[in-house]
């Protein structure tokens, strides 16, 4: 007791040093307070000012010293025993139906405590790369493929195949190009894909069908400008082709002709005829005026599937009658439409849809090197894997379930939208397409976040025209690689 | 060795007498000990939260470092290609010094003429300073970030009121490449209230006597602004210049929640693409090179700033 009093003696002693510490931090919170404290009342007052320093320098050393120690606790957010920590990115609804997924396995597995974090996509790959530096990533993470070799190729997942082997992580239910699209290049199983979807076209069906327009069945490049062009006539709503977006929908265009994007880390295009044509179609969209204006998409946020043109505006100017995304992204954006409108989809054009399109194993699940106890993270995997109740409450929101027994256990139940984004993955897809590409190149984030959507931005704001862009494309999308 | 204590009980003992007890409290009334523990929750902080990872961010910068796999050492690498290979380098850094240069002497101008004008007492005079100050608190959140770009949305506020005055317009001012830098300049110019604050102070500091003097000797207000106020007010003006544009220059939230850059990366801001570059791309070490950089900017800039200090900054001679 005497030391403690002795310590608190000695801050308030040297009070004046702590002062002029906290001082230099807050000089304008200080002189905001002179202002409100009148000169001639703080000289009066003087006694109790200097006492009010003192505790306030007392308060401030204790507290202080104490967030820091609480830094040190802090730390240890990985598993220890019977604690999961899950991470994901998504919208509202997904996490929601996660949430309940976690308390089902709490339920069944009692003791074990799940904890959930969530962020939008972009935010999460800079949340997962700090954690990663590190050494503090949660348990069991999402994955997608452009970033899949990044986290494979460096170690920070551990191999699945023990777990499989040993019975715990059940994936008998599931086909072997599933399994395998989790594969690292030396034939690692790093992840389990959570859900499966295919590359699809989401379109306004009640807007089209007034308009008398059906989009027919193997359609071309050709086919979907003659569309945007008959829409924007006929109604003014206009189109977003997948502006400021990913390479996907030109990887998808480049398998048409039997040709990859990415080969062995490398830029597989040289010569920019390969590519213009898909940077013509964007010209072309803004010379004659049946594509979105850029300016509308300074004002959304362009992740927010909310403020999708698709769904988020009644006026035609600022409406798209499309959206390139995933097949998975239907039942969410149908159940944001407010018109009343039915969304349907189809796939994405191509010269070749057959050689083009692919089942696209995504949103893996993969455990860190920092899971301490990745035997119950496996067996967490399996439980969303291969339970039925789980299978039941994700529905389609990460896709159509891998276990090949779930898709009818689901089916019932099923919303209308969750159907159809599954009869198109069933009945459209699998029986006409090939084998998805390799995993993007570890070093593509930056061609997939900024230079692929920067070249098409400045088309749209008409400083480069087709031809100039490809090659744009190709010096700045190489440069990255190799850099 | 007898030290002095403010316990006073210990005082007189012999040191090996001495419980230890009492030796620790003797040890803590040491003046050195006192000293080191009274400002050890400072030194921590520096030592965890600066130095160290400002020397790792140094280290870093001379590397390929990408965040999920372990550093590169590749020597200047990151800095030869910033200046030679990177557009986005040049572009951002552009942006940011036209922000800076233009947002700082608007937002000091606002501050200053509002804190003259708050400067006389009325009843109001305390809400009115709250009310303008609020901005500041607000300002960098993100909340207020997001209205700003409904603000200025086609179909935001700011259309609407020129809508009133009959300019019917749909004008895009976060899409146009000529206009977005400046929604965020005028954003950052509404944040005078801190400015205004310390110019508050000092304007209160300026004794009366000097102005009662100069009303006898038949100086006119503007006279008086321009001779006593202006003058005595040149030392806030400066420290307020420096730390503005310190914070100028490291403007980010604005940009990262506003514009992303977008369009045509005409607001794009160096804090901004760094980021990017680190988290995003994940070039953590050529994101560290590119903070060195701005360190360096920074500090010439305030360099400049002092040296030209003695041809404008007015300073009392101690006599």
């Amino acid at each position: 007791m005497d030391t403690l009093k002795s310590i608190l003696d000695s801050f308030s002693y040297s009070h004046q040093s702590v002062m002029i510490l906290s001082l230099r931090k807050g000089g304008s919170a200080l002189a905001v307070c002179n202002l409100f404290i009148d000169k001639r009342r703080q000289v009066a007052k003087g006694a109790k000012v200097t006492f009010m320093r003192r505790a306030f320098a007392i308060v401030a050393s204790i507290g202080f010293l104490c967030s820091v120690s609480a830094c040190g606790q802090s730390t240890q957010t990985s598993a220890d025993g019977e604690h999961l920590t899950i991470a994901w990115w998504g919208s509202q609804d997904r996490n929601d139906k996660q949430a309940q997924v976690d308390k089902l396995f709490e339920k069944e597995n009692p003791g074990v405590k799940i904890d959930g974090q969530f962020s939008q996509y972009s935010d999460y790959w800079q949340k997962l790369a700090t954690g990663a530096s590190g050494d503090q990533m949660p348990d069991i993470i999402a994955m997608d493929s452009p970033y899949f070799s990044q986290y494979a190729d460096n170690d920070l997942l551990i191999d699945l195949q023990p777990y499989v082997d040993a019975g715990t992580l059940d994936l008998s239910e599931v086909s072997k190009a599933t399994v395998d699209a989790g594969r690292s290049e030396e034939g690692n199983l790093y992840a389990v894909s959570s859900g499966l979807n295919a590359p699809a076209l989401m379109y306004d069906k009640t807007l089209l069908d007034s308009l008398g327009i059906t989009i027919p069945k193997n359609w071309t490049w050709d086919d979907f400008i003659d569309i945007c062009r008959e829409v924007y006539e006929a109604s003014g709503v206009k189109t977003n082709a997948g502006y400021y977006r990913d390479v996907f929908v030109l990887q998808y265009l480049l398998r048409g002709e039997g040709k990859e994007l990415f080969k062995n880390g490398q830029l597989n295009v040289t010569d920019e005829s390969q590519i213009e044509p898909y940077f013509a179609m964007f010209q072309k969209g803004i010379d004659e005026g049946w594509h979105l204006d850029p300016t509308v998409f300074t004002e959304i946020s362009l992740s927010a599937i909310n403020q999708d043109p698709l769904i988020a505006y009644s006026d035609a100017a600022h409406r798209s009658w499309c959206n390139f995304g995933w097949s998975n992204s239907l039942p969410s954006l149908q159940s944001l439409v407010t018109n009343g409108d039915k969304l349907a989809l189809t796939t994405w054009p191509s010269s070749n849809i057959k050689k083009s399109n692919y089942v696209h194993p995504s949103m893996y699940w993969a455990i860190t090197k920092n899971c301490k106890n990745p035997e119950l993270a496996a067996r967490w995997i399996d439980f969303y894997v291969n339970n039925a109740q789980a299978n039941k409450i994700m529905g389609t929101d990460r896709g159509v379930p891998i276990n090949n027994k779930m898709y009818a256990v689901i089916k019932e139940g099923l919303g209308e939208s969750d159907l159809t984004a599954i009869e198109y993955l069933r009945k459209v897809v699998e029986p006409n397409s090939s084998t998805i590409s390799a995993p993007m190149p570890e070093k593509s984030s930056q061609i997939n976040s900024s230079i692929m959507p920067s070249v098409q931005e400045e088309i749209l704001y008409k400083r480069l025209d087709a031809k100039q862009a490809a090659e744009k494309f190709i010096s700045q999308a190489s440069a990255a690689l190799n850099r | 060795m007898r030290l002095h204590s403010l316990m006073g009980l210990v005082e007189d003992m012999d040191e090996e007498k001495l419980t230890w007890k009492q030796k620790l409290v003797r040890f803590f009334n040491r003046e050195s000990v006192a000293g080191v523990v009274c400002s050890l929750p400072f030194i921590i902080g520096f030592l965890a939260f600066m130095v160290v990872p400002m020397v790792l961010s140094l280290f870093y910068s001379f590397t390929d470092y990408s965040i999920v796999a372990s550093p590169q050492w590749v020597g200047l690498k990151n800095y030869i290609t910033m200046f030679t290979d990177d557009p986005l380098f040049w572009q951002s850094l552009w942006v940011t010094l036209l922000f800076a240069v233009i947002s700082v002497p608007l937002k000091l101008g606002f501050a200053l003429a509002v804190a003259l004008l708050l400067q006389r007492q009325t009843r109001l005079t305390g809400f009115y300073r709250i009310a303008y100050y609020l901005p500041s608190i607000l300002g960098g959140s993100v909340a207020v970030a997001i209205l700003w770009r409904r603000m200025f949305a086609q179909d935001g506020v700011i259309n609407s009121v020129l809508g009133l005055f009959g300019i019917n317009s749909h004008f895009s001012w976060l899409g146009d490449p000529r206009t977005a830098i400046w929604t965020l300049i005028t954003l950052s110019v509404w944040q005078f209230g801190s400015s205004m604050l310390i110019f508050l102070a000092a304007l209160k500091q300026i004794p009366t006597e000097l102005y009662e003097a100069a009303s006898m000797d038949g100086a006119g207000s503007w006279r008086r602004f321009k001779d006593i106020t202006m003058p005595l007010l040149t030392p806030t003006i400066f420290f307020n210049l420096i730390m503005q544009m310190i914070s100028g220059f490291l403007a980010f939230t604005q940009c990262y929640i506003i514009t992303q850059g977008k369009p045509l990366n005409t607001t794009l801001f160096y804090m901004v693409h760094m980021y990017n570059t680190s988290f995003t791309y994940y070039q953590a070490g050529y994101g560290a090179a590119m903070a060195w950089v701005m360190l360096l900017i920074v500090g010439v800039f305030t360099l400049l700033l002092f040296a030209t200090k003695r041809f404008w900054v007015y300073e009392e001679k101690m006599k």
